[in-house]
């Protein structure tokens, strides 16, 4: 729908910082102009925890920095935009600040309703506390006393129940409503969960029913008409819904934020959702990737053709969630990305010192390697589980074009060749990559923007608000290779705006990452390929086209001759010396930009 | 371009101020006190129920009747207590010879049929809401609890195991000395113990052998969380994890209150969950109130002093000299706004990012 919008703010209220974004239309295109944050007032230390006041910081930064003032003298956002071009036309919010909610599954089959129930609510910012099946799970089967007591013990904020293909068998799922309901009943008025029936059509009247007019059940589509058919999408939607619902009720200062908003909250997951689906539709026979690392939440966005799989991983980024990160993956894990030591106490009050001074960050080079071997851990753990929830999705994808880094971890960097090394060691894509890097937070601000009006998020997207990181080039590899041994060889031709050209031959070796400078303008094109190793670059063993145009960036191209999957040294020693190599190759040691 | 502001976290130790703090219900429940009420530390203000088990009785099933008619075979109206064994519906078969009837599995309450179902709840679980230290209600909060003021001292630490607790203070250490176990002897025993530096596993022991009711200390290494899992009693962090000393001047509040009563509020969240900051009052009664807590909102600027988070400066202090035009590159390669400090006691002046500093207010 267009808008005929002049400008916008978009508010991203994160757990640690909220971002405020300024798009606004200059010589007639619509497009990013500037970002400014502040933190979010969350700890219970601050005596009037107000989400309001982090957001009112944020547009201050951004008034000082554009130069535009945004804020009326009693902090509240001027809009619609005055014709001296103060203020903005509209605004839009996005949010993870709060916790995620307290989840119930009910479903028939565990390999089947309630399969489709956890990848709905992995979608979302959802913490699954139990899970109800008419069939055993794991051969215990459940009475539904047990189902009853399991729902009280759960305080759940919402409760979704699926079962039965639609024309099939009515009676297991009847029996799970039932149960459900009678212990929605039980709570409180106002403390009741949502009730979400998402299975077998011909019970939804029923359901509706059992449920009267106090509870509030909505009915969605069956989440699996069909064997061959899965619909998580409304039960998805449902789930932002209430963790919005949620996130008004408690966290203060959030409904002034919303008064000002054009439209409803929107979950930041879903936003993220929105521009990895648009960057599937520009590449459509290779995946997208879209990353972000916060305070508290991993993201995980897999999208091709327009189709989505997502892991919202909770408790998990490098503030407050970095302690449930660190007790779920262990001090050998995180530490095994270290070019130096670390004793376990120092890791520990490390770890502390991060998640209760989420805001600070690392001043020495020793405690940004720590960091980003929490971002590594925070990734491998959100990737295996998307692995694990759509593994047939994920096959089938060989290659992701591009890969899109986004969130706080990534932020303020100005070592990029470290940033490009997290994404090499975690997801390890093979063939022909690209790396955007998102830097100040543009992308839940333009997936927001596409709910309101798609065209202008279209046209902001076009102008590419990212900085390409690199192009990456990863062979797989038909067995072990030795260090330095040459896999092929290859030539970068570059021809700049004036008609200048140079040729590079670049010599790939095994263990070791090549980076290849390419300016940003200009054509570039990867050439005679001759293979000394049968070396698969994603287009099968030996196989390559003639020629490659790749795009320019910030670190240019880089080869990654380590071989797929990652082979860490299993010596502690070994490995430290592997991983010092790996940066020194890179660029990441030494002075940043 | 105009002046930035940032506001980084602010620690208050203050020795005498007027201190409100909201004590809230986690779920709606009833409020006990009324505006103006005095409160004991123990005194219960707030009060909720929630149940803790519930059994189900099918009805229908028992009846062999289907679920729509079975509500008109319940004898026993909703609300009403029914013991095990004792029936809760009946009805009549084979021309009244013979009866089929549903009895309750449990003592309880008949809470609620439906589909069929009579649930029958087992018991509730109470949630008491304690005041937390003495003072006074100032303020309600419908269905959730009050705010309660005091006058006193008032130290915000680090971390806590996440309980409230209180007792006498008893300092046992210098301000710069770790609590080692020779430190803690049997007068500590039902007493908060009051540490300077960081805590030495040994003491942990001794304070558990002589039941302390509490350990303030400036700090302690992470290693001995799971150890802190298995002892009776909590234990506050002032400074953080690691060996960090406690700042001077908390130590000096805690040395003027020697022998006073203090409170110590945690945030009740999971204790392997880092939680809201614990706060420790102190009460002292004042002819005239004192000045009111001051704001959490205050602006980075020359003059403010400040405690450092981050390595390689984690724990110093010093005083904030000035404050960077434009964002600057670190050595980790983070670019970041930057404050420059003059530590304390040293000629010397550093560049600090503005997050790695939180402004202290005494």
């Amino acid at each position: 729908m267009a808008t005929g919008l002049k400008s916008l703010v978009t508010i991203d209220v994160g757990s640690t910082q909220t971002r405020a974004l300024l798009f606004a239309r200059v010589e007639d295109r619509f497009r990013f102009v500037a970002a400014a944050s502040a933190p979010t007032c969350l700890r219970a230390a601050h005596p009037d925890p107000d989400m309001a006041l982090g957001g009112i910081r944020a547009l201050e930064h951004l008034s000082a920095i554009t130069g535009r003032p945004l804020l009326d003298h009693h902090g509240i956002l001027i809009s619609p935009e005055l014709s001296n071009g103060v203020g903005v036309d509209a605004c839009l919010i996005t949010i993870s600040a709060a916790p995620p909610i307290r989840v119930v599954l009910g479903g028939v089959s565990p390999e089947w309703s309630l399969a489709s129930l956890r990848r709905a609510a992995a979608s979302a910012y959802a913490q699954v506390v139990e899970a109800l099946s008419v069939v055993p799970l794991d051969g215990q089967p459940q009475t539904e006393e047990e189902w009853l007591q399991a729902m009280i013990a759960a305080e759940p904020h919402l409760v979704a129940i699926a079962g039965g293909m639609d024309g099939g068998a009515t009676r297991p799922v009847q029996a799970l409503l039932e149960t459900i309901v009678l212990a929605t009943r039980l709570r409180p008025e106002g403390e009741r969960p949502w009730l979400l029936f998402a299975g077998n059509s011909v019970v939804r009247e029923e359901a509706v029913a059992l449920a009267g007019r106090e509870l509030p059940l909505r009915v969605l589509q069956n989440v699996r008409p069909r064997w061959d058919v899965e619909y998580i999408g409304p039960v998805v939607e449902a789930m932002d819904q209430r963790y919005v619902e949620h996130a008004m009720k408690s966290l203060p200062g959030l409904p002034l934020l919303q008064s000002w908003a054009r439209g409803d909250i929107l979950p930041t997951s879903r936003a993220l959702s929105h521009v990895a689906r648009y960057l599937s539709l520009e590449t459509v026979d290779r995946g997208t990737l879209v990353v972000d690392v916060g305070g508290n939440h991993t993201v995980i966005t897999a999208a091709h053709g327009g189709l989505l799989a997502q892991v919202v991983r909770s408790e998990s980024g490098i503030g407050q969630g970095i302690v449930s990160l660190y007790q779920r993956r262990g001090y050998e894990r995180i530490a095994r990305w270290l070019p130096h030591e670390i004793r376990p106490e120092a890791l520990e009050a490390f770890v502390w010192t991060k998640a209760l001074h989420p805001l600070s960050i690392p001043q020495t080079i020793e405690e940004m390697w720590v960091e980003l071997a929490f971002v590594r851990e925070a990734i491998v753990e959100a990737w295996e589980q998307l692995q694990s929830l759509w593994p047939e999705f994920l096959r089938s994808l060989r290659a992701f074009e591009p890969i899109l880094l986004t969130g706080g971890a990534f932020a303020y960097h100005a070592r990029p060749g470290a940033l490009a090394m997290v994404v090499l060691d975690t997801l390890q894509p093979v063939g022909l990559t690209t790396l955007l890097w998102d830097p100040i937070g543009v992308t839940s601000g333009l997936g927001a923007l596409a709910t309101m009006d798609a065209a202008l998020a279209i046209e902001v997207v076009n102008s590419r608000p990212w900085i390409p990181l690199a192009t990456v080039l990863a062979p797989v590899l038909d067995g072990p290779m030795a260090l330095d041994e040459l896999l092929f060889t290859v030539e970068v031709h570059y021809r700049g705006p004036d008609g200048s050209e140079f040729v590079y031959e670049v010599e790939v070796r095994g263990g070791r990452l090549e980076v290849i400078p390419i300016p940003g303008v200009g054509e570039t094109e990867l050439r005679r390929f001759r293979m000394r190793r049968p070396v698969d670059l994603g287009w099968g063993p030996r196989r390559t086209p003639r020629r490659i145009r790749i795009p320019g960036g910030w670190l240019g191209l880089i080869v990654d001759g380590r071989g797929r999957p990652l082979p860490l040294a299993e010596d502690l020693k070994a490995r430290r010396e592997q991983i010092h190599r790996w940066l020194w190759d890179i660029g990441a040691l030494g002075g940043g930009l | 371009m105009e002046l930035l502001r940032f506001y980084p976290e602010v620690v208050k130790f203050m020795p005498l101020v007027t201190i409100r703090r909201e004590r809230r219900l986690p779920i709606p429940g009833k409020v006990l006190v009324q505006r103006g009420d005095g409160v004991e530390s123990t005194t219960v203000i707030a009060v909720a129920e929630q149940p803790a088990s519930v059994a189900i009785v099918d009805v229908a099933r028992m009846l062999k009747i289907s679920p729509d008619r079975a509500t008109a075979y319940l004898q026993r109206k909703l609300g009403t207590s029914v013991r095990t064994g004792e029936p809760i519906a009946r009805r009549r078969v084979w021309l009244g010879l013979r009866t089929l009837v549903a009895r309750s599995p449990v003592d309880g309450e008949i809470v609620m049929a439906g589909g069929g179902k009579a649930l029958i709840r087992a018991g509730m679980r109470p949630f008491e809401l304690r005041a937390g230290f003495p003072g006074t209600v100032v303020d309600i909060l419908p269905s959730r609890g009050a705010v309660i003021q005091t006058t006193g001292a008032l130290i915000q630490g680090f971390w806590s195991t996440g309980t409230d607790f209180s007792g006498m203070i008893r300092i046992v250490t210098g301000a710069a000395e770790p609590l080692r176990a020779r430190a803690i002897d049997p007068m500590a025993q039902g007493t908060i113990v009051v540490g300077g530096a960081w805590i030495e596993p040994s003491a942990l022991e001794q304070a558990e052998r002589f039941q302390v009711r509490g350990i303030i200390a400036g700090s302690m290494e992470a290693s001995l969380l799971p150890m802190l899992r298995e002892l009776s009693f909590p234990v506050v962090l002032i400074e953080g994890f690691g060996h960090l000393a406690m700042h001077p001047g908390i130590f000096r509040i805690f040395s003027l209150y020697q022998g006073r009563e203090a409170f110590v509020l945690s945030s009740p969240t999971d204790p392997s969950s880092p939680s809201g900051r614990p706060e420790i009052l102190i009460p002292a009664p004042t002819e005239n109130p004192p000045p009111p807590e001051p704001s959490s909102e205050i602006p980075l600027q020359p003059g403010i002093r400040v405690r450092l988070l981050r390595e390689p400066y984690r724990g110093r202090t010093g005083v904030v000299s000035r404050i960077s035009p434009h964002p600057w590159t670190l050595d980790s390669g983070l670019r970041s706004w930057c404050a420059e400090i003059h530590l304390d006691s040293e000629e010397s002046k550093i560049w600090v990012p503005i997050y790695n500093m939180e402004i202290l207010r005494s």
